[in-house]
């Protein structure tokens, strides 16, 4: 048995106890760190991180990487300085210390040999580019979704990582979340019947080609517009970009279906037992795409019709019935019989404690993550493809072995974006 | 902002706006887009948005047209933007003369697109710059001639591993893995394990090293496993963590018996990666010596072993693994994974019940309850009365994943009537538990209210509590005719949960009690019937009749102004007309033309009429400036 890359659903139910997850072994701090040598560990037991664009949601996931005993935070990459040092603080309140090391440019970060582990937490246009020096550079990976804008830079990512053996995990944490491990189990164990439908909730995947006002550029210190942009076609300065003002912006953004699908879609793909593949059928439907993987099971990206059980909704629907859990870890179940297989949850989905948990250990273990590069590049290009077919208002046909469109030159020529001088994969 | 003056362009952008597509490509659009692109009138942001979108649909005559903006700094990008994932041979062409005319960036821009294009006629250029270009321009093409990745190019990477280059040796490198991947991908295998082999010869970072390394044991495939067994041996770790991850990736016969001939002669760190790495892979061959190791393996590996049999274990590991939950040191590890063996095990672990052993006994109830053994439901009755406390609490812990609703007794009675606080929590979470796998939630809720009669208050509001997260019409009465009850403490718990209420079936209630209820909570319960009406999905004209309803019974603004908010929300015509009224309003005239101007422009293109109205009533009341510009411009387009 191997070509583990799919996260393999157990074969019992899941636990409820907070420090184990299904379908992965989650081992908290059982390996001793000071036998695994250099290249996994470091000898101290520490796990010597750096970060790559840290804001919002990144200080939160980095908040969480702090909570356990390995990492030391050491250094901070950012194009924005006051980020820098935002997280600078952070990092050095933490450890009692004063020699957080900033950057405005990544690949110095990246060329230190002391650091073994990279949080990528930049906007979604740095993702896959920053994920893939990173991991050329030899460093295990903790990187927020989107993981990719583009089909391509989903498969280039995906190889990457293979290649240099790396740990990857991408920030789709609700694969480690028990009330959707549940809803993808009751699939798998068949108590929902033969699996008709998956449902997940996207967004309006509406953007935008605008450019906002040009206003002068501010010193590369404060603000590097040219590392900001990285691969990205140029475009005037804003100060509205870099604050935040990038989504929903074409070239920044990958809209709404990959703004929760990464999330959403990536249960279903988990859910359906499809992490190795991917619908072959994509029509869309006023801001929802319709999907059917080979096998007859339809894929639904909705924005709407949910039960209200919080964001990043997922809905089962097999042969005798149906499950619906969101981020509340609330869970609602049809017929009301089948109610006797759900269970209690209290970890919201936003949480990545679990995920950052697993992270670790893999990084010790070199086990495959549940959110390992090649389920999120499979479940990415699903959300891609879906999101061409939307943006082309028609159905496209997928063949998911190939990955193309059929007899669709159109579509093709929008599963890759050219990056800009001197970027490459 | 920066918007298009030229319409197809505009309305390409605007699809992406709207999701409304073309069905095919438009020869007309095309032609613009070849016109704008060539325009000097046209704007910088034209000229981009033209190219980007010409690299989805520009026919052989774009390529003519964004050519020249190749050369141009601000624009080549976007050129190739629109080239590098045509189709057409000349879009090539244009990139491969191109490459010979610039320097720099831009330079380095026209390699990776051709080496994106595995433009395989301009190997020949892409070798020489690789050998005689700069450091930046010599990475670049060594990447592309990865990329390409056919024989030629494999015997130039090959040749180049060795070379004085200006690459940085690493990119070299990772261009003859890319290449390598490449020749393994179109089925030349033993070319590709050929060049994986050289890599792993060169003088390069180890990283680079272990890459080929892993290249080479799984493009080699069943012969793979030798070199797989070689690098488990190695004294680096760096090469031993490499065959671990290579190990749970070889498709191969011999692998997991590879591993566990590695086991025995490994240090104790090293035992309890490879103990995970063959739980990863789950072979049966890796049962019984992770088996031994959980039993009686070094202290550092036990853990992991233990864990492992979760995945690994069988009937034959329940001994080691009960031992192992009792000793204390690994009970969590070990009841994760005695839940999850097979169903074989389950008359084993009953029969714990009955053990001397306290320990053992509570270990088993753990098992009992992650399991849901619901066979066992009689023994673990009895356990909830057992004079050993950490037995009882274990034992409530069971019932909440097992007991029927016939025996909710036994866990409503603990909460009213407890041993010990202890027992009060556990009797607590074990109904939170119980009551989410519930078949029949109106029964469910008619055994709660039961046992809230002559219950202390401070039972009954957690009974009010459970009712609302279990939720269905029987529970929503319950709940309701508590909201009304004597009691302050209860009637402001029963209010509370309304307000939260899962489901737009509370909404008569709360409405009601937001009217006739108790003075004290009667804006709690209006609140609540309003996040109804914001919250969840309903029919259009439903959720203005409940929005009108609302209205009618707001005694203050800060309501009014929260429906309005929802009407905004949910852009509709009969939404606008209830907003409007506010109008009248001096209070609340600001709050209502703004909600009706942000209303009006979603709607204007569906009820210009109704807009029209409603925007010169917005006027007639005389709001703020930026609002009545607003108004003013959005009666214009609605009057259009």
């Amino acid at each position: 048995m191997a070509h583990r890359n799919h996260a393999a659903l157990p074969r019992r139910r899941f636990l409820k106890s907070a420090s184990a997850t299904a379908g992965v072994l989650t081992l908290p701090q059982w390996i001793p760190g000071a036998a695994l040598g250099k290249g996994a560990v470091a000898p101290s037991e520490r796990i010597v991180l750096g970060g790559i664009g840290i804001g919002g949601r990144g200080q939160g996931v980095l908040g969480d990487m702090l909570r356990n005993p390995e990492p030391q935070f050491v250094a901070i990459a950012d194009a924005r300085r006051q980020r820098r040092e935002a997280i600078k603080r952070m990092a050095d309140e933490h450890h009692g210390t004063t020699d957080c090391a900033t950057y405005h440019d990544f690949r110095e970060l990246l060329e230190r040999p002391d650091i073994d582990a990279v949080l990528i937490a930049t906007g979604d246009r740095w993702h896959a580019l920053a994920s893939i020096l990173s991991a050329k550079a030899g460093k295990d990976i903790f990187c927020e979704k989107p993981c990719s804008m583009t089909i391509a830079e989903s498969r280039d990512l995906a190889e990457v990582i293979r290649r240099y053996g790396v740990v990857y995990q991408a920030g789709t944490q609700r694969r480690t979340i028990g009330n959707f491990i549940l809803a993808a189990e009751l699939v798998a164990d068949g108590t929902l019947g033969e699996l008709r439908e998956v449902h997940a909730n996207t967004l309006n995947p509406a953007v935008t080609h605008d450019w906002l006002p040009a206003e002068p550029e501010p010193p590369a210190d404060e603000v590097d517009w040219d590392m900001w942009l990285g691969p990205c076609p140029w475009r005037p300065y804003n100060e509205s970009y870099v604050r935040g003002g990038w989504r929903g912006h074409f070239d920044f953004h990958g809209g709404g279906i990959l703004e929760w699908g990464s999330h959403t879609v990536d249960l279903c793909q988990w859910a359906a037992q499809k992490d190795d593949t991917g619908p072959v059928e994509f029509e869309p439907s006023g801001s929802e795409v319709h999907a059917r993987y080979a096998d007859g099971v339809r894929l639904i990206m909705r924005d709407t019709g949910w039960l209200g059980l919080g964001t990043c909704s997922v809905r089962y629907v097999g042969s005798e019935g149906w499950v619906e859990t969101g981020d509340s870890g609330a869970m609602q179940i049809h017929p009301e019989p089948l109610r006797a297989h759900l269970r209690i949850f209290t970890e919201p989905g936003t949480s990545p404690r679990n995920h950052v948990r697993e992270f670790f250990d893999c990084v010790k273990t070199r086990a495959l993550p549940s959110a390992n590069a090649d389920v999120a590049c499979q479940s990415h290009i699903a959300c891609h493809a879906a999101y061409i077919a939307w943006q082309l208002g028609r159905r496209l046909e997928w063949d998911p072995v190939a990955e193309e469109f059929p007899d669709d030159d159109e579509a093709n020529r929008m599963r890759s974006r050219a990056y800009r001088e001197p970027w490459r994969v | 902002m920066n918007t298009l003056r030229t319409p197809l362009i505009a309305a390409w952008a605007a699809m992406l706006l709207l999701g409304c597509g073309l069905a095919t490509i438009d020869a007309a659009e095309v032609d613009e887009l070849n016109a704008t692109v060539q325009s000097e009138d046209a704007t910088l942001h034209e000229k981009a948005v033209a190219c980007k979108r010409l690299a989805a649909i520009g026919n052989e005559a774009s390529i003519e047209a964004v050519t020249p903006l190749l050369y141009d700094e601000t624009l080549s990008h976007y050129a190739r933007f629109t080239l590098e994932p045509m189709p057409y041979e000349a879009a090539g062409a244009a990139l491969r003369e191109a490459l010979g005319k610039l320097e720099g960036d831009l330079r380095v821009g026209m390699i990776n697109s051709l080496g994106i294009r595995r433009d395989t006629e301009s190997i020949e250029a892409l070798a020489a710059l690789m050998q005689g270009g700069d450091a930046k321009t010599s990475g670049a093409a060594a990447a592309a001639l990865g990329r390409i990745g056919n024989a030629e190019t494999a015997a130039l990477l090959e040749e180049a591993l060795g070379a004085a280059l200006a690459a940085p040796a690493d990119e070299v490198a990772d261009a003859a893995l890319v290449g390598a991947e490449m020749l393994l991908a179109e089925g030349h295998g033993s070319e590709s394990v050929a060049l994986f082999d050289a890599v792993r010869e060169a003088d390069l970072p180890q990283r680079h090293l272990l890459a080929a390394t892993r290249g080479a044991i799984l493009a080699r495939g069943e012969e793979g496993v030798d070199l797989l067994a070689e690098q488990l041996g190695a004294e680096d770790f760096a090469y031993f963590a490499l065959a671990l991850r290579a190990a749970r990736e070889l498709d191969a016969d011999g692998v997991a018996e590879v591993l566990v001939e590695t086991l025995d002669a490994a240090s104790p760190a090293r035992q309890a990666l490879l103990v995970v790495a063959l739980a990863d892979r789950g072979d049966e061959a890796g049962r019984e010596p992770v088996a031994r190791l959980a039993a009686e393996g070094p202290a550092e590996v036990r853990l992991a072993a233990i864990r492992a049999l979760g995945r690994l274990g069988d009937a034959s590991t329940l001994d080691v693994l009960v031992a192992a939950a009792a000793e204390g040191e690994h009970t969590e590890a070990a009841l994760a994974s005695l839940a999850r063996l097979p169903q074989a095990v389950d008359p084993a672990i009953r029969e714990l019940l009955a053990d001397d052993d306290a320990t053992v006994r509570r270990v088993a109830l753990d098992a009992i309850g992650e399991r849901r053994l619901f066979a066992a439901l009689p023994e673990v009755l009895e356990a909830a009365e057992d004079d050993d406390e950490a037995v009882r609490l274990a034992a409530l812990g069971a019932l909440g994943e097992i007991a029927p609703l016939e025996d909710f007794d036994a866990l409503t009675s603990r909460v009213v009537d407890p041993r010990s606080p202890a027992e009060r929590e556990a009797a607590q979470a074990a109904i939170r538990a119980a009551i989410t796998r519930m078949p029949d939630r109106d029964a469910t809720a008619e055994e709660l209210l039961s046992a809230m009669e002559g219950a202390p208050v401070e039972a009954q509001v957690f009974f009010l509590e459970v009712l609302g997260t279990l939720g269905g019409p029987r529970a929503l009465e319950g709940v309701t005719a508590a909201a009304r009850s004597e009691s302050d403490a209860i009637q402001d718990a029963a209010t509370r949960i309304l307000g939260e209420w899962i489901g737009t079936d509370a909404a008569p209630a709360l409405l009601q009690l937001a009217q006739t209820g108790p003075e004290r909570f009667r804006i709690r319960c209006l609140r609540g019937y309003i996040r109804i009406i914001r919250q969840f999905d309903m029919p259009e004209n439903e959720r203005m009749a409940m929005s009108q309803r609302a209205l009618v019974a707001a005694t203050r603004d800060e309501e009014r102004r929260l429906v309005f908010e929802v009407l905004e929300r949910y852009p509709a015509a009969d939404g606008l007309r209830l907003v409007v009224r506010g109008l009248e309003s001096a209070s609340l005239r600001e709050d209502a033309a703004s909600a009706a101007v942000a209303i009006g422009e979603d709607i204007v293109g569906d009820h210009p009429a109704v807009v029209a109205r409603a925007m010169q009533a917005v006027l007639d009341a005389g709001v703020s400036d930026d609002l009545a510009a607003r108004a003013r411009n959005l009666l214009d387009r609605a009057q259009q």
